[in-house]
């Protein structure tokens, strides 16, 4: 039997952080269609069943586009069954326009609800919450004979919790016979050992949508052969876009032009389709007085991708030497510059080229 | 640098005007509207150009000095620098690209490239603003104040950088930056991102209270919700009332024709069951009974073939024989006629030599002769020798008595003849003959050639024996004895010889059938003789045939064809062969027919048996216990049937009506059905509607809830993306004032900068402005401060105030004082030449004295244009 495991897919998501408004509404109407797509999938490649671990829509107030598409897609797939669990993000109110639920929605409450999705296969879950999470771990029973696959959504304990999300304590879910630990809230993906018998794994998000969730994203299968007893899990890809953060190091470079010289050099190390978000952070250390327009370097790669973005991480470098016997308002200025206390190298670098690059005319400092 | 001459073409209202001018002091005292200002000003434009080029109005000074008449606009000046004397020219066009620029050696009057079209600020190293701060002193405009250019030529910074001309740009733009910026000014870019902030600071802080709300909403939809199911609930109870009220009657009818159709159902379903208990176990289909019963009468067929092909006892005895016989297999049709062709060619054969030897009569002669004469050899010699015994026995007969007499004739005489004896011996030769003979006889039987041989030889020595026998005793015994006695022997002889042939020929003849009969011996030894020379003749015959080919072909044919019949134990003459033939392939035929029947036999009985078996397996599978007449136990079953299937087909139309009854109308209403339990039907009605009216008010609500659920979440949502612009927008706040606080500084450090390097020549000019305050005021300037701005203060009771309150006059005269002290430390090398358009206009006399003093002493250094209308300042 295969089934999808999927997590965090942010659907409404209102995607303005990086995206004017018009791609932002395009990426948001992405989202939604990436999830047709990936019902599809289950449809076409014999998907017995669909996880969605949490935070299937991004806001409480979900458009009724979003309401009736998602539930359009479970009605129109009666074979596939939805085994929902509400995330952080979530409400159930995208039920609201139904008049009664699907049956092949599966949905999850506070106290452990078990399905099962074969003969031997059992899906377990709860919605953790402030007031269930003490109980959660020692009222799960699974049966061992069985191959188990339990549904959370949180932040696994190593690493803490933030927001209102509650944690989930890897440890307390050892040796309870789980086969696969479907979890979602982590955007990114991860598959590790839970114990002797079973793994977690975070799908991460269907689609990356800030520069916080680079990489290839998509969703899990799990391929259970129940005669073997054995659980096989695979990401496979499915994002629309994907983003990158490329670091480019333009050290040395006096001009804009060096700087996209030297970002194409680093693009010319691997692919990146057009369809992609790019973010190139300039890093390495510039002349005080070297000439960089970071909207002009943007607008340079903008055709090629669907997003640019220029973030500046460049130290200024200041060559005192330089400027120690000029006499004249710049040296002086540099001069005096470098010999206030009450500044920082990395400020003193700064003001400088503040100073300079005023001096020289530019109508923007950067 | 000084002017040596100019000479206007066409300017403002100048035209054909040409000076020259001094070296020191020049006064040009016209009354107004003469075209003083023209004139400095065509001098100013001629080293930098027109100003206000895009402006409409009267600071467009291309237009401004137009000429009132046509003809070249423009003019040219004759002007010294480093020594060297230039003629620049130019004339002005609608545009400044129309613009012509010609500058020539003044000497060579070689066209010259020291400078450009720019050649004001290439020779005096400041703009034309600069230019009009400090060298040209308009008309109403002694003030001044540094620029960045005079700034830069007073650091004799021009030569490195012309840095500190930007100043003053750089120190606006950061101005203007920092006011874009500004945290505490209401446009601030960063005011209003703080004021943004805190909108939403404002906005995020209803987050709990919405939260709050949004539980109570959702609490309070699951609480209608219940309610709208249990009202729903009731609804459809007072739905039911209501339609069992409303159908009351309807459904009393109905329930009788239930009760009716239930009936009749009852009734088919009893007689179904009835009928159905006629098959203990299963119930038949009509096809399978059909078949059974076509299998009966193959049965039964099989039954009559059965009978017809049961054998007789005769046959079955018969066939139980040719079993025997043919229990080593039987022979085709082609060993039959094989063998048939053999035994036709043995008959062919016999047929050949039949034809060349015996006829069947000769044959029955011969095997007449045969019987007769058996094996003997020489038959026709002993039969010969037989007649000539006997015709000798019958001689000695006759003569016997004759000889008697004699003797007794004799007897008298009879010693005499007593010793006659007939002694007659066998000869030997005649007892091997004879033995020969019967040898050979014996032996044709089996090895018919040396047989032959033997029985001749024998034959030879017998009529040799016989002859040699015969001829000596008869010759010896008249011979020899005396007449009696040879008549007592003769006669004893011939008595013997008498009774010893008859002896013989009795034997003989008795051997072959024949009664003796003395009488008839010659008769039937003639006979015989004949018929033994016949016999010999058939013998010869026979015995030539025996020796030819065909007849060993017909000995093998024949022991062929008497294998192959003993092979089935039969043994007969030859002449039966064909008929044995004949017969042992008829009695195969038999035998295989016989056969064929048995094996058929065998086969319709299996099959009846089978067939039997069948039916009798079926009806034991219905339930039936199979009878003898099985095919009329079938047929009672079919009708059985038809019954069966009339009685389920009754039903199941009872049963269709039922159900369709059933599925059309709620029975358990029907049958429920009473009149007790029937309530009012206005009273449901307004039951009913009440509650309608409920559940559209708890829908009314729910939905009320709903849309504020909505714009909760709505509100919620907007908390959220709230916080997330909050913390976006703090991060740019951080970010924005970071750079505005070191664009600040960068602004503070600039001054600093600029000031400090300004320090270096504040004191020159500090001095420069003492000196001609001194000369044009005639007191000290030691109150006066000049910072590294250049900015002039007062000092008053311990304060430094600013001279922008002070008089026209006075603000003239430090103006004027302080572009000189510029002038000063801008051009320390070569003097320029100074532009002063009635300084003085604001001036007391006293102090227009002291500017005419102080005229004077720059004059010794400087070239002066001076331009006045008034003789008193002249």
């Amino acid at each position: 039997m295969k089934i999808i495991h999927c997590a965090d897919l942010h659907l409404d998501s209102k995607m303005t952080a990086n995206l004017n408004s018009e791609k932002a509404k395009e990426r948001k109407q992405e989202l939604l269609h990436t999830f047709k797509r990936m019902v599809a999938y289950a449809d076409h490649q014999d998907i017995h069943a669909i996880l969605i671990a949490g935070d299937l829509f991004d806001t409480k107030n979900i458009t009724k586009t979003t309401q009736n598409v998602v539930l359009g897609e479970i009605e129109n797939h009666p074979d596939i069954t939805f085994y929902y669990l509400k995330g952080n993000h979530d409400l159930d109110n995208f039920l609201s326009n139904a008049d009664e639920i699907p049956d092949n929605l599966k949905m999850f409450e506070d106290q452990w609800s078990y399905y099962e999705a074969g003969k031997d296969i059992v899906i377990a879950g709860i919605e953790l919450k402030a007031e269930n999470v003490a109980n959660a771990y020692a009222s799960l029973v699974l049966d061992t004979e069985k191959i188990n696959v339990v549904m959370l959504h949180g932040q696994e304990s190593e690493t803490g919790s933030k927001d209102k999300v509650e944690t989930i304590n890897l440890r307390a879910l050892q040796n309870k016979g789980i086969d696969y630990l479907a979890l979602g809230h982590v955007h990114a993906y991860k598959e590790a050992s839970l114990d002797a018998r079973g793994r977690y794994c975070y799908p991460g998000c269907l689609e990356g949508r800030g520069f916080d969730e680079c990489g290839p994203h998509g969703f899990v299968v799990i391929d259970i052969d129940e005669k073997m007893k054995t659980v096989k899990s695979e990401l496979i890809p499915f994002a629309t876009r994907t983003l990158y953060t490329i670091p480019v190091d333009v050290t040395g470079c006096m001009k804009s032009v060096d700087m996209v010289v030297r970002i194409r050099e680093e693009l010319d190390k691997q692919i990146y389709g057009d369809s992609s978000l790019i973010k190139f952070v300039l890093t390495g250390e510039l002349d005080v007085e070297c000439e960089k327009n970071i909207d002009y370097i943007r607008q340079e790669f903008e055709p090629e991708f669907y997003f640019v973005k220029v973030y500046d991480e460049t130290k200024l470098h200041v060559d005192i030497e330089q400027y120690a016997l000029d006499v004249s308002l710049k040296g002086e200025f540099v001069r005096i510059v470098k010999e206030t206390a009450d500044l920082t190298e990395d400020e003193k670098n700064t003001i400088i080229r503040y100073g300079l690059h005023i001096l020289e005319g530019e109508e923007e400092v950067e | 640098m000084k002017l040596i001459k100019c000479h206007i073409e066409n300017f403002g209202k100048l035209q054909d005007y040409s000076v020259d001018f001094e070296k020191g002091f020049n006064l040009f005292c016209h009354e107004n509207g003469w075209g003083k200002s023209t004139l400095v000003a065509f001098i100013r434009i001629m080293f930098f150009g027109f100003e206000g080029e895009r402006k409409r109005d009267t600071n467009n000074e291309r237009n401004f000095y137009h000429p009132w008449q046509d003809g070249t606009y423009g003019g040219q000046i004759v002007f010294e620098r480093n020594g060297k004397q230039y003629r620049m020219f130019r004339k002005f066009g609608k545009k400044e690209s129309d613009d012509i620029f010609e500058l020539r050696d003044a000497v060579t009057n070689l066209e010259s490239h020291d400078y450009s079209s720019d050649i004001g600020r290439e020779i005096f190293a400041i703009d034309s603003e600069s230019f009009k701060r400090t060298i040209y002193v308009g008309q109403n405009d002694c003030m001044t104040n540094t620029t960045g250019d005079i700034n830069a030529k007073m650091g004799n910074l021009t030569d490195n950088t012309n840095d500190l001309t930007n100043y003053d740009a750089a120190n606006q733009r950061l101005k203007d930056i920092l006011n874009q910026m500004a945290p505490d000014k209401k446009r601030g870019s960063i005011k209003q991102l703080k004021n943004e902030a805190t909108d939403l600071e404002t906005q995020i802080k209803k987050e709990d209270a919405i939260n709050k709300a949004l539980q109570d909403l959702q609490g309070k939809i699951e609480e209608k919700n219940a309610e709208l199911k249990v009202l729903k609930e009731e609804q459809i109870e007072i739905s039911n009332q209501q339609k069992k009220a409303s159908t009351y009657k309807d459904f009393q009818a109905k329930k009788e024709r239930y009760e009716d159709i239930v009936k009749s159902y009852d009734d088919a379903k009893r007689a179904f069951d009835e009928v159905q208990n006629v098959f203990p176990e299963r119930i038949p289909s009509k096809e399978e009974l059909e078949e059974a019963l076509a299998q009966c009468t193959d049965m039964m067929s099989e039954r009559t073939l059965l009978e017809r092909t049961k054998m007789s006892e005769k046959e079955e005895t018969s066939l139980q024989s040719l079993k025997m016989r043919f229990q080593n297999g039987v022979r085709s049709e082609d060993d039959f006629a094989q063998i048939r062709r053999k035994n036709q060619r043995l008959l062919h054969l016999r047929n050949e030599l039949a034809q060349a030897s015996l006829t069947e009569e000769e044959n029955q002669k011969l095997r007449q002769y045969e019987e007769t004469f058996g094996e003997e050899e020489d038959v026709t010699k002993r039969l010969s020798e037989l007649q000539m015994h006997w015709t000798d026995r019958t001689n000695k007969k006759n003569m016997l008595s004759m000889k008697q007499a004699e003797i007794a004739r004799l007897k008298t005489v009879e010693e005499a003849n007593k010793t006659q004896n007939t002694n007659k011996k066998v000869s030997p030769m005649l007892l091997i003959g004879v033995l020969l003979a019967i040898i050979g006889g014996i032996a044709c039987i089996k090895i018919l050639i040396p047989g032959i041989v033997l029985l001749v030889l024998g034959a030879i020595l017998i009529i040799a024996g016989v002859l040699m026998g015969k001829d000596q005793p008869e010759g010896q015994q008249i011979q020899d004895n005396s007449h009696i006695a040879v008549l007592e022997n003769e006669i004893k002889s011939d008595e013997e010889f008498i009774k010893r042939t008859e002896q013989e020929v009795s034997t003989y003849m008795n051997a072959r059938g024949i009664a003796y009969d003395v009488n008839m011996v010659q008769f039937h030894l003639q006979n015989l003789s004949q018929d033994a020379i016949r016999y010999e003749d058939l013998r010869k015959k026979a015995s030539k045939v025996q020796g030819n080919e065909s007849v060993r072909e017909c000995e093998a044919l024949m022991q062929n064809v008497k294998d192959f019949l003993l092979q089935y134990d039969i043994v007969c003459e030859e002449q039966q062969y064909a008929d044995a033939i004949n017969q042992l392939e008829n009695d195969q035929k038999d035998y295989l027919n016989l056969t064929d029947k048995e094996y058929s036999n065998a086969e319709h009985l299996d099959r009846w048996k089978q067939k039997k078996n069948e039916l009798e397996h079926l009806l034991q599978e219905i339930g039936y216990e199979p009878e003898d007449d099985i095919r009329g136990q079938i047929i009672g079953l079919q009708n059985q049937l038809r019954l069966y299937e009339s009685a389920k087909k009754t039903y199941e139309t009872e049963r269709q009506k039922k159900e369709d009854f059933e599925q059309s109308n709620d029975v358990k209403i029907l049958l429920n059905l009473s009149s007790e339990e029937v309530s009012d039907l206005t009273d449901l009605n307004t039951a009913y509607e009440q509650k309608n009216d409920a559940i559209e008010e708890v829908k009314r609500v729910i939905s009320e809830y709903k849309n504020q659920l909505e714009g909760r979440s709505q509100e919620s949502d907007e908390i959220n993306e709230a916080k997330e612009k909050l913390s976006v927008i703090n991060e740019e706040i951080a970010s924005e004032t970071k750079k505005y606080e070191l664009l600040k500084k960068t602004q503070e450090l600039l001054t600093q900068a600029k000031e400090s390097l300004t320090a270096r020549y504040i004191g020159p000019l500090k001095e420069s402005f003492s000196k001609y305050y001194e000369l044009l005021v005639g007191n000290t300037a030691e109150d006066y401060h000049i910072d590294a701005n250049a900015k002039v203060t007062v000092e008053e009771q311990g304060m430094q105030r600013q001279t922008f309150s002070y008089s026209t006059g006075y603000q003239d005269l430090i103006g004027l004082c302080l572009r000189l002290a510029f002038i000063d430390a801008m051009y320390e090398d070569e003097k320029s030449l100074i532009i002063m358009d009635d300084p003085f206009v604001n001036l007391d006399q006293k102090k227009i004295e002291g500017g005419k003093r102080l005229l004077e002493e720059v004059a010794k250094e400087y070239q002066i244009i001076y331009m006045t209308c008034n003789e008193g300042r002249a």
